[in-house]
């Protein structure tokens, strides 16, 4: 494999203000190899998110571009990029947004019911597992309501998990545990690239968190910088 | 839950409530459909019953009129029949003598005589009860017996065994304004009968062959005792048969069984080697002579009274005259007079005698023509006595002994009567004629619409009684003197099929309440889907595609829309049953007053319902998904709905063009209303209400527009956040006062448009037409001297009435042959009546609108009668047809050429026809029937006319009653929308309820915010529903605005008084529905305000 998993150049963004619009993203350029986790952190409002919607093509560039697995993907139609987010990402996000109707094991499935009824057998499978790892065991009947923070924030992990992606994409994922919880969690999504030789990217505000991802960007005025 | 099945029970599961809401709005919008449809099926099913009741067993009919043939007819007919092709039971058929007449109670009974000037008088034989019924058949009624049906029982007050009094016309076989008919006003019988028994709907006693579903006042007589007092024993004109046989059968058989006689014709032989033919009707009709004269060699001749013959200034008065007689060398143009008379005159050959004679005009009246031809021979009276053998028998002049008793319908002068060698001469000679001449030259002369032919004579020794008949038989098909069997079942449920769609009318009015259930559905989808936004996102984020997100929300969306569309189809018999109270109730008049049952759905019609409203709901639904899908996955996940939407500069550009092409129609609309000529108002009224409405929105689209950017430091108070927050979303707040301006226009707009259709009826370019009384009559006038019915004749307009079907809005069925006036144009152009000042003469002039042969032009009755009861188009080349059959049941076209002007008219329901082409379509309706009367007292003049003149049936009301009458099925109709709209407005409320908890959800955060910097909860809530309330009042104030402006020049230029009380009721119950609903519900939200909202941001 000759070309990174995400590469991301000269990436622009603006959004629509009165006197004029306001430039979050001013020519991002970025890369990723499998295996490989990034943490991006900054102010608040300096353009984070949006920076991790570009990466996950849950938006898109005003210009430059976003390639993953070599592909661009501001050539792939909507088909296209739905099943590059099915079958390639996983979002792991702050708030965890379990469907409340839905149990543990039920919201871990939710991004394979897309999927043909073989694989949907399959995950089954692998959701139990994954459950086991998160540490969720006797929790899968379960429903949000039930579960603490931390549970739902290692379910909402787990269901980024289930279709094995190549890339997980976490936005500030600890913002809303204490700091144990989290501690925990970085830990886990460690683990879990270390384990699938997955690429990890999380966003979040605090230091020590993204000092253990490796690689640490900060991103301001639009502009991302690589800290040493 | 590994399927999308199982995702999707488990979103019903969990968002019930949501659901629960949804599936309301459906029942609601799907009972109200449904129920819509069901009146109109309860409707149609009861016109269908009233068909059947009406008809009986009866499935063909003859209807002969005003001519009558041989009762026996019927007898041959029966047996001339196949059984039946069941043959299970014997060919039913019956001859009725059908006469209309006025019926009373006795003095006896009571100090108030109850009379019914319209009473339909049927002479029945013992075959009638078992046609006409559909139960038990009731005997036949023997000499002074009747049976009653339940209106004439109610309106006489009559019980079986009771009396009542019956005044019976005696209608003549010659038409009443014949040149020669009788004289004088026409007889009545008086008689006393005995009530055998009250007839119920299924037992015969609403028989008619009208396609109306009105109740008539039915009275069954025997036959034979009605022919004996009508003077028409043994006669009747209607045939009626059930159906045992089809149509081609029962023609076939009259074909072979009608005898001649039976028909009204006479085969008279004389000695001298004559045969003659002739009708009881005096003129033989034109068809038959023509038909005949094809086949056999025959001589036609016509007898006339002349009233002139001179030579010089020698003269004789009124002498009979012989066209076809003359000696076969008589010249055209010249005559033979008999030497009585050129001894008179000094006449001999060659000599030119002058003569005067009357012609029968349009009006009824006369007019004096002349002529004059050389006398070709003198014709020894011994030569010509067999003329006197075969002159016509004249009824009240045949059959006296002077001339002074002559008592015929001339007008004849008294001291010419009394002329002495006349009186000789008819006391010498009789009816011989004096003057003889060529058939053609009297054909010229006298020949009349009544006829050209008295009598067709042929060789005895070519010819003789027997053959002479059966030649006639051969010859003469039936149907040429309209004797055709009409299918009058399959007309009648024709007639229903077509009727007026109480479906459709019904669910055109609840269109508001169930625009309004869909309303609040939708609003309550979009909200349910903003509150789940998130969970849109993240499986759009988790790789879903957005056609598989809609797929997942419509699949959880559809059962609760399917089980609250199944539920409303059976609450649907509830909303009908409602409606159909309302109609009995309060709206009788939408329904002509007809009882309306309700009848149980049928399991496809609440199908129909249930369907349409789960394909209306789910495009509802598909609508809000696609709306929401459309939103980035971003926002979904971030909950983020409160981000102030941007107005932009085109959509303003777009708002002002559209205000100002909506300001200019509007304006050119009220310019037309306010300075043109057209009487009716309403399409200007709708078109400067729908510009007004819409300049009014695009002015306030601006307006927010400028709100939303205006500089924040300037705008920061409290009334400028009020403004901003409205501005905040202009497509909201637009929609908003766009949805509850348009309700309100609409529903302001019906109070506003109950027009006082009634008023004012002297002026001419009123439905009266400036005639403030309208006048029938059962027995028909004729005018003669300077009056009519008592009135001076300058102040009545006389009509003539062919009977037909009511196409107005009294009657429920479709029409089929309409009612038509015989109306004298120049009578009415003279007055302007009923026509803009100046526009009479173009009106009424179509009316004599030269078309092809064949085809006669009619004016519809009002504009309403030909957009709605007819459905017709007006125009003098292009206009609708309707099929008639003349009175010898020759067919015929009236085209639709034109219609009066204003929506309604006292001949609502009917078509006019000018009296010239009436009375040579329908000689036979003799007289007046129908009176427009000018009278500056319309209250006195009709109670004197029905006073005086009772004895005819005389029923006079002011103009104004009438129009009444025709104007309550309008303002029922208005009166239902009224309530209906009313009602979908109040849901209209809940709708926007909804909109406003949505509004406040969005901004929990805003308000925590604003607790949080020192504001109290009360100050939040106050300027939370000042806010709201500025939101519905925008739209209430454009809506009133709207219509209130639109109405203006209906005010002012009708004149008309208005009634502000109904219209200021309805406007305040829906003004405080709205600030009721969204203040209730700013209060209820804003309750607490808890500052956890605020951890989000």
């Amino acid at each position: 494999m000759d070309h990174p998993l995400l590469e991301i150049c000269g990436v622009v963004k603006e959004y629509p203000a009165r006197p004029a619009p306001l430039r979050v993203l001013d020519g991002i350029d970025f890369s990723l190899d499998a295996g490989e986790s990034a943490a991006v952190v900054g102010p608040s409002g300096c353009g984070k998110s949006t920076l991790l919607n570009l990466m996950g093509t849950l938006d898109h560039p005003d210009s430059g571009s976003v390639r993953l697995l070599g592909e661009d993907t501001a050539v792939m139609d909507a088909r296209a990029l739905a099943r590059l987010r099915n079958e390639r990402l996983g979002f792991v996000f702050q708030l965890h947004h379990l469907l409340p109707q839905c149990t543990v094991l039920e919201n871990i499935l939710i991004p394979v019911l897309p999927r043909g009824r073989a694989a949907r057998e399959q995950a089954q499978e692998r959701a139990l597992a994954l459950i086991q790892r998160m540490g969720l065991s006797g929790r899968e009947n379960h429903r949000p309501g039930e579960l603490s923070g931390g549970e739902c924030q290692r379910t909402a992990v787990a269901r980024a998990l289930i279709n094995d992606p190549a890339l997980l994409l976490a936005d500030e994922p600890t913002g809303a545990l204490n700091e144990e919880a989290a501690d925990a969690l970085a830990g886990l999504l460690l683990e879990l690239r270390d384990e699938r030789h997955m690429a990890v990217v999380i966003v979040t505000h605090a230091r020590a968190i993204a000092r253990r991802f490796g690689r640490v960007c900060t991103l301001n005025h639009g502009r991302l910088t690589r800290e040493e | 839950m590994t399927t999308l099945a199982g995702l999707v029970f488990r979103g019903i599961q969990y968002h019930r409530r949501l659901h629960l809401g949804l599936a309301a709005g459906a029942l609601i919008a799907c009972a109200v459909l449904t129920g819509s449809l069901l009146v109109g099926h309860s409707v149609k099913k009861t016109l269908y019953d009233i068909a059947t009741a009406r008809l009986g067993l009866v499935s063909y009919a003859i209807d002969w009129g005003s001519r009558y043939f041989d009762a026996r007819l019927g007898d041959g007919l029966r047996s001339a029949l196949p059984a039946d092709t069941t043959g299970e039971q014997a060919p039913s058929l019956t001859a009725v003598l059908a006469l209309r007449g006025v019926a009373e109670s006795p003095p006896e009974q009571g100090d108030k005589i109850n009379r019914v000037n319209h009473a339909r008088l049927y002479g029945v034989d013992e075959h009638f009860g078992g046609l006409a019924s559909l139960e038990e058949p009731f005997r036949q009624p023997g000499p002074q017996e009747a049976y009653l049906n339940e209106a004439a029982a109610r309106l006489l007050g009559a019980t079986a065994g009771t009396s009542i009094i019956l005044r019976i016309p005696k209608p003549s076989q010659i038409p009443a304004e014949a040149p020669l008919a009788a004289g004088g006003e026409r007889d009545t019988a008086v008689a006393r009968v005995r009530v055998l028994g009250v007839l119920t709907d299924t037992q015969g006693g609403r028989f008619s062959l009208s396609a109306d579903q009105s109740m008539p006042v039915n009275i069954y007589v025997n036959r034979d005792w009605l022919g004996e007092l009508s003077e028409l024993p043994g006669k009747a004109n209607l045939l009626l048969s059930g159906a045992g046989n089809t149509a081609e059968e029962l023609r076939r058989a009259l074909s072979n069984c009608w005898r001649p006689e039976q028909l009204g014709f006479r085969i008279v032989s004389h000695p001298s080697g004559i045969l003659q033919l002739e009708s009881e009707r005096l003129f033989i009709e034109d068809s038959v002579a023509e038909a005949v004269l094809r086949t056999v060699e025959a001589r036609p001749v016509l007898t006339y009274l002349v009233n002139h013959i001179g030579l010089g200034d020698r003269a004789t008065p009124y002498s009979f005259v012989v066209a076809g007689a003359a000696p076969p060398d008589t010249p055209e143009g010249s005559v033979c007079v008999n030497q009585w008379l050129a001894d008179l005159l000094g006449a001999g050959e060659g000599d030119t005698v002058s003569l005067s004679w009357y012609e029968p005009l349009a009006s009824g009246g006369f007019k004096e023509r002349r002529g004059e031809a050389p006398v070709h021979k003198i014709l020894p009276m011994e030569s010509i006595t067999v003329e006197r053998d075969l002159s016509p028998r004249f009824p009240g002049l045949s059959d006296v002994n002077s001339c002074q008793d002559w008592d015929i319908g001339l007008p004849l002068e008294e001291e010419l009567l009394a002329d002495q060698s006349n009186e000789a001469y008819w006391k010498a000679y009789g009816q011989t004629p004096k003057l003889l001449t060529t058939f053609e030259t009297g054909q010229d002369w006298w020949g009349s619409r009544y006829g050209t032919v008295t009598a067709l004579r042929f060789p005895t020794d070519a010819m003789d009684e027997t053959r002479l008949s059966a030649v006639l038989k051969d010859t003469l098909d039936p149907a040429l003197l309209g004797l055709s069997f009409m299918p009058v079942r399959e007309d009648a449920l024709e007639a229903v099929a077509h009727a007026i769609d109480f479906g459709a009318l019904f669910t055109g009015m609840s269109l508001f309440l169930i625009a309004a259930a869909l309303l609040l559905l939708s609003l309550l989808y979009a909200h349910g889907l903003q509150q789940r936004a998130w969970e849109t996102g993240i499986l759009l984020a988790s790789g879903w595609t957005p056609a598989r997100v809609r797929t997942w929300l419509l699949l959880e969306s559809l059962p609760g829309c399917m089980v609250g569309s199944i539920a409303g189809a059976a609450c649907g018999a509830a909303y009908a049953r409602l409606l159909l109270y309302g109609l009995s109730r309060f709206w009788p008049g939408a329904v002509a007053g007809t009882p309306v049952l309700y009848h149980t759905a049928p399991p496809a019609l609440l199908a129909q319902g249930a369907l349409i409203t789960v394909c209306a709901v789910f495009a509802v639904f598909t609508t809000c998904a696609l709306r929401a899908g459309r939103r980035p996955i971003r926002e979904l996940l971030q909950r983020d709905f409160g981000a102030v939407a941007t107005t932009r500069k085109g959509a303003d550009l777009l708002f002002a063009a559209l205000g100002v092409l909506a300001a200019l129609l509007a304006a050119y609309a009220w310019r037309t209303a306010f300075l043109g000529q057209a009487l009716d108002l309403t399409p200007a009224f709708f078109t400067s209400g729908m510009g007004l409405l819409i300049m009014l929105l695009c002015a306030y689209g601006l307006i927010l527009g400028y709100w939303a950017r205006r500089a924040a430091p300037a705008s920061l108070s409290t009334a400028g956040l009020l403004s901003r927050q409205l501005a905040r979303r202009r497509s909201r707040s637009l929609g908003m006062a766009a949805i509850i301006g348009s309700g309100l226009f609409m529903v302001q707009s019906v109070v506003s448009m109950q027009a006082a259709m009634t008023r004012q009826p002297e002026q001419r370019d009123s439905g009266a037409g400036g005639f403030t009384v309208f006048a029938t009559t059962t027995l028909p006038v004729t005018v003669e001297g300077e009056s009519i019915l008592g009135l001076p004749k300058e102040n009545v307009v006389p009509l003539r009435v062919k009977d037909g079907d009511d196409a107005g809005c009294l009657n429920l069925n479709r029409a089929r042959e309409p009612r038509l006036y015989g109306v004298d144009p120049d009578a009415l152009i003279s007055r302007n009546a009923f026509a803009a000042p100046g526009a009479a003469a173009a009106l009424w002039a179509l009316m004599t609108y030269p078309l092809e042969a064949g085809v006669y032009p009619a004016l519809v009755g009002d504009a309403d009668t030909a957009m709605w009861g007819l459905q017709a188009r007006t125009d003098p080349q292009e206009g609708t047809e309707f099929a008639y059959g003349d009175s010898n049941g020759s067919p015929f076209t009236l085209r639709a050429a034109g219609n009066l002007p204003m929506r309604l008219s006292l001949f609502q329901g009917s078509l006019l026809l000018s009296e010239e082409n009436f009375v040579r379509l329908f000689p036979h309706e003799s007289g007046y029937r129908a009176f427009l009367i000018e009278s500056a007292d319309a209250a006195a003049t009709a109670a004197e006319l029905n006073r005086t003149h009772g004895r005819l049936g005389m029923e006079a009301v002011p103009s104004a009653k009438r129009l009444e009458g025709f104007y309550a099925v309008e303002r029922a109709y208005l009166a239902m929308f009224l309530v209906l709209g009313g009602l979908g407005m109040m849901l209209g409320a809940g709708g926007a309820a909804v909109m406003t908890a949505r509004g406040l959800a969005e901004r929990r955060a805003e308000f925590a915010l604003f607790l949080a910097v020192g504001f109290t909860p009360g100050a939040i809530r106050r300027a939370a529903m000042l806010e709201n309330t500025g939101l519905v009042g925008a739209g209430l104030f454009i809506g009133f605005l709207a219509a209130a402006m639109a109405t203006l020049p209906l005010l002012l230029k009708s004149g008309q008084a208005f009634d502000f009380t109904n219209l200021a009721i309805i406007l305040a119950a829906i003004v405080f529905a709205y600030l009721v609903s969204v203040l209730f519900v700013t209060a209820l939200f804003l309750r607490t305000i808890p500052l956890s909202a605020l951890r989000r941001e």
